[in-house]
């Protein structure tokens, strides 16, 4: 891959340096990550890729700070994380809303989290609401959204804190095929704006090429790095890139790399058939 | 569908048969044969009760007839009679529950918040809610006397603890995904109280609310039947007396009417809170 990009002039926004992740529970431990050393860059999107259980949610808990490191250190800014803070912001899996309040409450939470003025809150939310296309659905409640507009809802309450690192943990992994594909154009629509440093942990080898300046392949149990493949696909990125023969070659490269360590690819997506062409 | 497979049955077509207009036919059509038989079932069973009791078969003592019943109910409500003892069991019942609402609130989400105050507490709040209620009524009549205030505290540890268990329930069991995601926001303590783990425990709040009005309202009566001046419990134990079955059977017309009312209103709030559980 070439070095002389422009992207890897940027700053370093987020450093993993040898991470070691255990989880105790009832006495023993079990280890989730070890050894992990990673790093993005400022207003770079990074996906991570890798099989069920091999540590990605896990990883993106401690950038955010909700879990602790055994070893190593994560920093973001250059400075240690130790918990949640304002810069970050995390979108779920499980769109985790609030049942009794509207979009637009669910999205406010953030900000009065951080006391910001009622009206102020309502202002900002509102405008992410349109942001996400969800206008008429303002003063509804989640249980009257499909499975997509709540996922936005979600989004919307991330971005809503203006965060300068976005962590995404498979955020459209329970929406149908087209729905997937509909929310990742919009995502980069929205990402496009502002660029924001964003770290998307996926299944979906498609997803992750489609999005990502960069695709980090992790090995299984415990997480480490196992490779990274840099995506030359130039922005601002439309669905029809899925089909050409570049993108077709990157899906191959990745798939080879899983397959070589993995093995077993249960509850993975059948290996698309690849046509032609080679990694430009 | 299921208002399709019928028609599908019948041979008619189902797209012909299953349009929105149809389904609401259908439900209006099964709704009124309902009301029809619960209309018959009422005025049925009460018919019964009259013609029973006109027919000479028991005594008048063991029971009266209905129409001696409604014209004693009439003039005890036209006399001020009954609404004068009412307001007395409501003054009683109405103390005693918001008593219970406040204290069961806030000692029960003292308890599913904390462990410590839960361990303080837990021997007693299971003893006090395993020991039938009425056992303390003799006890609350020498403590409070025989006025508005023995009755007020019977309402009080009856409808107490039922609220309180299931508001320590309900914090208990705030979702752990939804206080993750508040944390990664850093919300501060006092706001994920007040906006996750309090709505959240609303519906469970309420569930106890309605147990704590039904044991309440069984307080207010059995209290006011072992010693009191005024109320419709004592109204009912001064008819038992002096055998007045008429008045005895007024007054349970009296109580089945308050009761419905309440539960349903109870109700009617639970399934309000519910929407969002269902979730
Ligand atoms: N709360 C926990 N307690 C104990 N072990 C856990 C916990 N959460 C995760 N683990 C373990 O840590 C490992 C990594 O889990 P993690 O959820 O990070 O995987 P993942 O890559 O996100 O998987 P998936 O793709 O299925 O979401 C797994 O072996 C899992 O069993
Ligand atoms: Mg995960």
């Amino acid at each position: 891959m070439p070095d002389d990009r422009a992207v890897d002039d940027r700053a370093q926004k987020v450093i993993v340096q040898d991470v070691v992740i255990r989880y105790e529970r009832a006495g023993f431990a079990v280890t989730a990550v070890e050894g992990l050393s990673l790093s993005v860059r400022d207003g770079e999107f990074v996906a991570v890729v890798g099989q069920s259980g091999c540590g990605k949610s896990t990883l993106l808990k401690a950038i955010d700070g909700l879990i602790p490191v055994a070893s190593g250190y994560i920093e973001v800014d250059g400075r240690r994380v130790t918990r949640p803070g304002p810069t970050k912001a995390m979108v779920f899996q499980d769109g985790r809303l609030l049942p009794w309040r509207t979009v637009l409450g669910n999205i406010m939470l953030p900000l009065e989290g951080r006391g910001v003025p009622k009206a102020e809150a309502h202002d900002r939310a509102m405008a992410l609401v349109e942001r996400v296309g969800l206008t008429r659905f303002a003063k509804a409640f989640p249980n009257q959204l499909s499975g997509g507009m709540q996922q936005r809802v979600n989004l919307a309450r991330a971005l809503v804190v203006n965060p300068q690192v976005l962590l995404l943990d498979e955020p459209f992994a329970a929406l149908d095929a087209q729905t997937r594909e509909y929310m990742q154009q919009e995502l980069l629509n929205i990402w496009e704006r502002d660029r924001v440093t964003a770290v998307f942990v996926t299944h979906q080898i498609d997803e992750a090429i489609f999005l990502a300046d960069r695709v980090l392949v992790l090995s299984s149990s415990p997480g480490r790095l196992r490779r990274e493949f840099v995506i030359d696909i130039p922005r601002p990125r439309q669905l029809a890139i899925k089909r050409t023969p570049q993108f077709h070659a990157y899906e191959d490269a990745i798939w080879s790399e899983i397959g070589a360590f993995g093995g077993d690819t249960s509850g993975a997506p059948v290996q698309p058939v690849v046509t032609s062409g080679a990694v430009a | 569908m299921t208002a399709g497979l019928p028609a599908e049955a019948a041979g008619l077509p189902v797209g012909l048969a299953g349009t929105p207009s149809n389904v609401t036919v259908l439900a209006r059509r099964r709704g009124a044969p309902r009301f029809t038989l619960q209309l018959i079932s009422v005025v049925g069973g009460l018919s019964a009760w009259q013609l029973f009791a006109m027919s000479g078969i028991v005594p008048p003592l063991f029971l009266p007839k209905l129409s001696d019943v409604l014209v004693d109910l009439w003039n005890l409500v036209s006399t001020g009679k009954l609404n004068q003892h009412l307001l007395a069991s409501g003054i009683e019942f109405g103390g005693g529950m918001l008593a219970a609402l406040v204290v069961g609130i806030v000692v029960g989400i003292g308890m599913g918040a904390s462990s410590r105050i839960d361990k303080l507490l837990v021997w007693w709040v299971s003893a006090l809610d395993a020991t039938p209620r009425i056992a303390f009524a003799p006890l609350l009549i020498i403590w409070f006397g025989i006025g508005l205030e023995s009755k007020m505290v019977l309402v009080f540890i009856s409808g107490l603890f039922p609220i309180l268990l299931s508001t320590a329930s309900g914090v208990r069991t705030t979702s752990r995904e939804l206080l993750e995601m508040a944390e990664s926001f850093s919300i501060p303590r006092l706001m994920q109280f007040r906006a996750i783990i309090l709505p959240g425990a609303v519906p469970f709040i309420i569930t106890g609310v309605r147990l704590g009005i039904t044991r309440g309202l069984i307080g207010i009566v059995v209290g006011e039947m072992i010693a009191s001046t005024q109320g419709i419990g004592w109204m009912l134990s001064n008819a038992t007396d002096t055998f007045n079955m008429v008045r005895v059977f007024a007054l349970i017309i009296v109580l089945a009417f308050v009761g419905v009312s309440l539960t349903t209103f109870a109700r009617w709030l639970e399934r309000r809170f519910d929407t969002w559980r269902a979730v």
